[in-house]
């Protein structure tokens, strides 16, 4: 059973958002990691770069295939996460946890409201998983 | 939006960097519902390229022996480390729209390994997977070798299979950095030569029935590249075949 942490907030590109005051710590959900495999490498944005919600802001790769990761909220990172970039295996340990990618400076906090609650995301899931 | 047809085209041989530049093009028209999905059958000249995550140093040859040996280095978009491609090998990219399912990526993988070993066992080679190390191979020799891309929810690149390429080439790279395995060819197997046509036409049915789509055959390569040059005019969003992919530049060490 994948893991949906409460108090986040989820895309439907399966990244979660941790929002604190104008700062979003970000990554890539419980299930995202199930459904990659082994993470073997990652490139995060460097502190400084924009990103926008919904945009392409870095690279996860597994199973010998390199998927984009999305940005969850628009603004400017303020911190990326080198010691999971030097260990990607702990975004497959520790997705909500030691495996936070990047930091966000939030430029539009009402973005959030785009983005799934845990219940919605759960709910998410499971017309994923009736799909298949 | 599953369940639709995968257009199958055979490209022939084909230049490295031209198909690079034409997957992109086809990824991008994909995600604009402007292409099917697409299945590229071909085969390039020596070329030797490198992953993502990859180094450089996977290649044991400097510039100066690549141009002895006729062959380029790229360092390119897909996942994993150094792969060979050459003539005798067959060549598959796989231009697919994953949609909700893009992340999925363990099971479009194991996909393309299952259509691997179904066309090698109709020859009679029994081939396996090594959970631990992607790809598809035949004991402790690699036959065959993957590396995708997942661009906003697009498949690109593919797998390249080894039906009889010169072996020699392997000799200058650690295959996907792994130091202790060899690598090994549908001929060299069977003791006798096969053709390229033959295993295509293999792996045509064995891609439909490892994805459970019904794999055709109409565009010709030319009707393909055409569609593309239509599709790519200035100020078109999205298809801009010739960019290097975002923070990559290619890097073309042999001329």
């Amino acid at each position: 059973m994948v893991q949906v942490e409460q108090g986040l907030r989820y895309s439907r590109t399966h990244e979660w958002a941790r929002i604190e005051g104008d700062v979003a710590t970000v990554g890539v959900t419980d299930y995202a990691q199930s459904e990659l495999g082994d993470i073997t490498y990652l490139e995060l944005p460097q502190p400084g770069t924009q990103v926008k919600q919904g945009e392409p802001m870095g690279v996860i790769e597994s199973v010998k295939a390199a998927s984009d990761i999305y940005s969850p909220v628009s603004g400017e990172v303020i911190e990326a996460n080198q010691g999971v970039v030097d260990a990607p295996e702990k975004v497959n340990q520790s997705p909500y946890g030691e495996a936070w990618l990047v930091k966000i400076r939030l430029s539009d906090p009402s973005e959030v409201e785009n983005l799934m609650d845990a219940t919605a995301y759960e709910q998410f899931l499971a017309e994923e998983a009736a799909a298949r | 939006m599953p369940a639709a047809t995968i257009h199958a085209v055979r490209l022939g041989r084909i230049d490295y960097l031209e198909c690079w530049q034409l997957q992109r093009a086809l990824a991008s028209a994909r995600r604009l519902q402007q292409v099917p999905d697409l299945l590229l059958l071909l085969e390039h000249p020596p070329t030797y390229t490198v992953g993502r995550g990859g180094k450089r140093s996977n290649l044991l040859i400097d510039d100066a022996m690549l141009q002895v040996l006729g062959a380029r280095f790229y360092a390119v978009d897909r996942g994993g480390d150094i792969t060979f491609h050459g003539p005798g090998q067959l060549v598959a990219y796989v231009i697919l729209d994953l949609g909700r399912e893009q992340r999925s990526v363990r099971r479009f993988v194991e996909r393309l390994e299952r259509a691997v070993i179904d066309a090698l066992a109709h020859f009679g080679v029994e081939a396996m997977i090594d959970p631990a190390r992607p790809g598809v191979w035949v004991g402790r020799d690699k036959i065959a070798a993957i590396g995708i891309a997942v661009n906003r929810g697009v498949t690109y690149h593919g797998f390249a299979l080894n039906v009889d390429p010169d072996l020699r080439y392997f000799e200058y790279m650690i295959p996907c950095g792994i130091p202790d395995r060899g690598v090994t060819s549908l001929a060299k197997l069977l003791g006798a030569p096969v053709s390229l046509a033959e295993v295509e036409a293999e792996v045509l049915r064995s891609f439909s029935r490892a994805f459970g789509r019904k794999v055709v055959e109409g565009l010709t390569a030319a009707e393909l590249t055409g569609l593309v040059r239509e599709l790519t005019v200035p100020g078109h969003a999205g298809v801009t075949p010739g960019q290097a992919p975002a923070g990559r530049r290619s890097t073309e060490t042999a001329r």
